[in-house]
């Protein structure tokens, strides 16, 4: 499987703990060609949340794995999703990254069409000939379109799972965080759009990975213990429980948090958001008992769906979306998530925590950046063939949040999908046998 | 407030001076002398970048890429200034440009000012291009120009070929 040999590009053996990957998956553009053909020209991809399309005529354009697509939310109240291309010559009628409107006119030959896709004028169509039968000419939807509790998620794909099928358990961690508003949830206006020269998979491990944190992000931990939280090494920091959700979904919780917008006032947040925060948990126990407004209160979730989102949750929450960029980098674009009933203090507060953290312009993401484009660099080095994901493969404990087991979760997945097992096992050579 | 800060310009600052401050602080970011930076800003000054989606959303309502209370801003400098903060170990080179310096107005002790810049930075056999303007806010502490707002507005519709904003832009 690994280009120029019998390799398969994943190692795994159970009994020793032993799971690595062959790095030619982040270098070899053959590989990179099946990803786009069998993950995201078939897989549910995540699109948008509904708050973005509010009142009918909003629509926003995306770029969703090459393609150049628009939602809009039609006269009926229904989500839609289009490819944004006059079915006339192509042109991209949606020139707008978001906005309303009752109508779509192509700038090219005015074809115009309504938020249903319905094409609703062609200047001098008598010339198009008596065969011209303009409802052919409807906008092309995007193949499948479906929301779970105000994800709204597309598949370049008409056939294949559906929505639920592919989410499995996923779904109700996305319903727990529909729950964290009790009017709702809203993506704050505003977008972390930045590329990291690095394979998109980089950024998947990373995500999940708390291993990393104390020494890649040590200048923020430093930051923390003097504001007397954060912890030093692997092994400490929260309790962590971590749930695979099968299908390369994952998510793990860091439980006994002190603060997050949802309503736990705590750790350094001022004493004017205290009223609300405690008011928003009061409402959020009133709805949905004790236990359930406890878990959405006191534990920051990190949610992985395969393959390329992640929602990160600490005292607001974060939307992250990447799509690889050629085989060695990557487009990211990040929302913040929050409760629609936030006031305006609150909404500044939970904005600035995204931002000290999460983005490109924060005191953690930018080190990320660094440190997987210099893993990037560093596959040029094709001699060095291996990375290791086995973290508590074997550990007499349960699962860590600084193991690797969401990694693990993933790459299975990706296997199946993108490298099927070999015939014969005796391509899985021991990692401690290479070179040796 | 266009209104506002369009009345007749007070003695408070001339543009040689506004000039004089913002070169110097250039330099400083430049040369990596951020402890000299920190000397140009008043006690309680503040820092922020906008998102790139030029949102009309009114201030702290919308995802900005850093918006540093005083607090943030001086742990910034720190951390920078350290031996932790990967994006910047080793350091990047950096060149800026701030030109078309303009004082709008004067508004109580408040002097607000804009500025364009075209920054450079290099590493790692990379050069990325931040270009935008500036909308600072100085003020005069015991008759010395210092700034007490700065806000970067850039004009790159995303940090797609930056990665990340690592250093004070």
């Amino acid at each position: 499987m690994v280009k120029g040999s019998t390799v398969h590009p994943i190692r795994r053996d159970d009994e020793r703990g032993i799971f690595a990957v062959h790095r030619s998956v982040y270098t070899d553009p053959e590989i990179q060609a099946r990803e786009q053909e069998r993950i995201f020209d078939r897989c549910w991809l995540y699109a948008a949340h509904v708050s973005e399309l509010k009142a009918p005529g909003d629509f926003i354009a995306r770029k969703i794995a090459n393609r150049r697509i628009f939602l809009v939310r039609g006269k009926d109240g229904a989500v839609r999703a289009f490819f944004n291309a006059c079915t006339h010559k192509g042109a991209m009628i949606c020139r707008e990254n978001k906005g309303s409107a009752k109508l779509f006119s192509c700038p090219y030959h005015a074809w115009t069409f309504d938020t249903s896709g319905t094409l609703m004028g062609v200047p001098d169509s008598e010339s198009f000939g008596p065969n011209f039968e303009r409802e052919e000419f409807n906008l092309n939807p995007v193949p499948r379109c479906d929301i779970s509790h105000g994800f709204i998620f597309v598949s370049f794909a008409s056939d294949g799972e559906s929505l639920p099928e592919h989410l499995g358990p996923a779904a109700e961690c996305l319903s727990l965080l529909e729950d964290n508003g009790s009017e709702g949830m809203q993506v704050a206006d505003g977008s972390f759009k930045y590329s990291i020269a690095a394979n998109w998979k980089l950024l998947l491990e990373n995500s999940n990975d708390a291993y990393h944190v104390p020494a890649t992000h040590r200048r923020y931990l430093d930051y923390l213990k003097e504001q007397g939280g954060g912890w030093a090494n692997p092994g400490e920091g929260p309790r962590t429980t971590v749930t695979p959700l099968g299908k390369g979904h994952c998510v793990f919780r860091l439980h006994d948090q002190t603060s997050k917008m949802t309503g736990n006032w705590g750790g350094s947040m001022p004493e004017s958001l205290r009223p609300g925060m405690e008011a928003r948990r009061a409402a959020l126990e009133a709805r949905h008992g004790k236990e359930r407004a406890d878990l959405m209160c006191d534990t920051f979730a990190i949610l992985q769906i395969f393959p390329n989102l992640l929602i990160l949750e600490s005292v607001s929450t974060i939307i992250r979306q990447f799509f690889p960029n050629g085989v060695g980098s990557l487009d990211v674009n990040s929302w913040a998530l929050m409760p629609s009933d936030l006031d305006e203090d609150d909404r500044a507060y939970a904005l600035r925590s995204v931002a000290a953290f999460w983005g490109p312009g924060g005191f953690g993401s930018a080190d990320d950046v660094d440190i997987l484009e210099s893993c990037q660099m560093a596959f040029t080095n094709r001699e060095a063939e291996w990375s290791l994901v086995s973290r508590g493969m074997l550990a007499d404990r349960p699962p860590r949040f600084d193991d690797d087991l969401a990694a693990r979760e993933f790459w299975k997945r990706w296997g199946e999908i993108v490298a099927p097992e070999p015939d014969s096992k005796s391509n899985l050579v021991p990692f401690a046998a290479r070179g040796a | 407030m266009l209104d506002q800060l369009n009345r007749p310009l007070t003695q408070t600052a001339t543009r040689a001076e506004v000039e004089d401050l913002l070169f110097e602080e250039a330099a400083c970011l430049d040369e990596w002398r951020l402890d000299d930076w920190l000397k140009l800003l008043t006690d309680d000054a503040t820092y922020e970048i906008p998102s790139t989606d030029r949102s009309q959303a009114e201030g702290g309502q919308s995802l900005p890429l850093i918006l540093d209370d005083n607090r943030w801003l001086r742990e910034r400098v720190k951390q920078l200034l350290g031996g932790y903060t990967w994006v910047e170990q080793p350091r990047s080179r950096t060149r800026r440009l701030v030109g078309n310096v303009r004082v709008l107005g004067v508004e109580g002790e408040d002097i607000h000012v804009q500025a364009n810049f075209v920054i450079h930075r290099l590493r790692s056999d990379t050069t990325a291009v931040y270009v935008g303007h500036y909308e600072n806010v100085l003020r005069r502490c015991h008759g010395v120009l210092k700034i007490h707002r700065r806000r970067s507005v850039l004009d790159n519709e995303s940090l797609k070929a930056h990665g990340a904003i690592a250093f004070i832009l």
